[in-house]
């Protein structure tokens, strides 16, 4: 099938409504004819308001034909991860529990930005329940119907991959935009801890939790991040700090850059194919002028116990109003992670948080001799539906700690980290890219991956279910 | 992250992996909430069983810190990680 305008990337399509050749009806057309033909297999949408999108694009053609446009979101389809509130529709997140929901009452602070921005909501992604997990059931990855998209924002990834959405809004609290997003083969951005307002987000863990976007490109996700962050006066966790342009750093160059590489962590357990991908980027980046060396940070070897112990105590509290009073109506894996918060001890989480200081300063000390980290975003491919396991040249384990084992560092620390996708593994299945950066230093990681795009950006990116007539 | 308890804690954290064949249960909706609740496989071990992998990791978090060098956590720590002296 020849590319539509449902491939296309947000900027791309943006400067073609910017220009009036395109109108924001057409674009939600497209992304509604991409629905209509493939969700039914993806399953990637729990609530698709079509009525609503196609009112609100026709808005925005009016007032960019009235010559009130208001930037790159004017009038662009995207997707909001079901655990987000969107006034007038229920927030399920995925859960029996919230079955009978009523309408939110009001859009969360980063939908609203969305809003204010021009940009129009298709639809609510489905999420794994409560996002407790990387999987998201029923979802499935468009690379291959078989595997897993990733999660817990996994509708955001399938929705941006299969174009479906031109971006989406997904949550982090281990991994849950970076994962879907290599899993699916786009772009991820996990903001700073406090870039991003969180109220009228339903909380994971509220100390691990983050906003934001998963897109098709690097300068997708910049645009999306520009419209969302900033201080909320309502909500505690957000900084007070400025917000630059997230491009600004864009065409910069690479020379002198310090890149490193953190040993030991990143290297057990590791598919080949991703090894060999993650090598062969970051000669890519000393090809450009980067400084490459090998940093040390041994706390990692950590942050499975500080990730479960911290995750599983904030969650229980959570959830304390409902567990285990309904314990019959969370899903088995939830309710088990439930039942074990229940069973941490004050002490333990308290160790937990030191020593996530203690990674936290080993962090500040590494990005006093780096600019930013370049890692695997996770060691493998996309598992299969129903894998628990996964076998690496150098052991086995559950799915579940692969997955995360990359990503949930940079949640226990807020660092900034984006994934971006670099090419395809030895299963055919897209494999993705991290980088990290000092507190706030999103325009950097925006202008490394764009690098990296550029290097991986050869072929159809696109997955073989849309390039299938 | 070595530990064999740590890993059953993820492998009981990851049964849902393994649910296929989705209810669609939202009006309206492709997905929708139904689909969390229709496993083939039976629930999770024991609640009991992964305990102890808790125990375990709580254990070597106490091994992992010195408490004389690593200052107990605060509210702040909780709330924000991005800290004065951090930030750029």
């Amino acid at each position: 099938m020849t590319a539509t305008l449902a491939d296309l990337g947000l900027v791309e399509a943006a400067a073609l409504v910017a220009e009036r050749s395109v109108s924001p009806v057409e674009l939600v057309e497209a992304c509604l004819e991409r629905i209509a033909r493939l969700d039914g297999q993806l399953l990637a949408f729990v609530e698709v308001l079509a009525d609503q999108a196609l009112a609100a694009a026709a808005t925005a053609e009016r007032e960019i034909g009235e010559g009130s446009y208001r930037g790159p979101l004017h009038g662009i389809p995207i997707a909001v991860k079901d655990l987000v509130d969107l006034a007038g529709v229920p927030t399920r997140a995925g859960s029996r529990i919230l079955a009978d929901a009523g309408p939110a009452p009001a859009d969360a602070p980063v939908v609203a930005r969305l809003k204010e921005a021009g940009a129009v909501v298709l639809g609510k992604t489905t999420t794994h329940e409560f996002a407790f997990s990387v999987f998201t059931p029923p979802t499935r990855n468009p690379w291959n119907l078989d595997r897993v998209p990733g999660g817990s924002s996994g509708g955001s990834g399938a929705a941006v991959a299969a174009g479906m959405a031109f971006a989406a809004i997904g949550t982090d609290t281990g991994g849950s935009i970076r994962i879907p997003a290599a899993c699916c083969g786009v772009v991820g951005l996990k903001p700073t801890y406090g870039r991003v307002p969180k109220a009228g987000v339903i909380p994971l863990s509220w100390s691990l939790d983050h906003v934001g976007p998963l897109a098709r490109r690097v300068e997708d996700v910049a645009v999306f991040l520009q419209a969302i962050a900033g201080l909320d006066v309502a909500d505690s966790t957000t900084l007070d700090a400025p917000v630059p342009n997230f491009r600004g750093e864009a065409g910069r160059g690479l020379t002198g850059l310090r890149i490193g590489v953190p040993d030991r962590h990143f290297d057990r357990r590791l598919q080949p194919s991703v090894a060999a991908a993650v090598e062969a980027a970051t000669e890519h980046l000393r090809g450009a002028g980067a400084i490459v060396e090998r940093v040390a940070m041994p706390t990692l070897d950590h942050v499975m116990d500080v990730h479960f112990v911290t995750i599983l105590a904030e969650a229980a509290a959570y959830h304390r109003a409902r567990f285990p009073d309904r314990d019959a109506d969370y899903g088995p894996d939830v309710r088990a992670a439930l039942a074990l918060g229940d069973r941490m001890s004050a002490a333990g989480f308290l160790q937990a948080q030191r020593v996530r200081r203690t990674l936290l300063d080993e962090a500040v000390g590494v990005f006093a001799t780096v600019d930013v980290l370049i890692t695997p975003t996770l060691p493998t491919e996309a598992p299969a539906i129903g894998q628990d396991r996964i076998s690496y040249p150098d052991g086995e384990e559950d799915a579940l700690t692969s997955l995360i084992r990359f990503t949930c560092p940079f949640n226990q620390t807020g660092l900034p980290a984006i994934t971006v996708p670099a090419g395809t593994g030895h299963d055919g299945l897209p494999v993705g890219i991290q980088l990290v950066a000092p507190p706030l230093q999103e325009a950097r990681l925006v202008r490394v991956a764009a690098e990296l795009e550029a290097f991986a950006g050869t072929g159809d990116p696109r997955p073989p279910i849309i390039r299938t007539p | 992250m070595e530990s064999s308890s740590l890993d059953e804690l993820g492998q009981i954290l990851a049964t849902k992996t393994s649910r296929r064949g989705a209810m669609k249960a939202v009006a309206g909706g492709a997905g929708g909430i139904g689909s969390s609740f229709s496993p083939d496989r039976p629930v999770p071990p024991s609640v009991g069983m992964a305990a102890d992998a808790v125990r375990d990791a709580e254990r070597r978090l106490t091994a992992a810190v010195d408490p004389h060098q690593v200052p107990l956590p605060t509210v702040r720590l909780s709330v924000g990680v991005v800290e004065p002296g951090v930030a750029p």
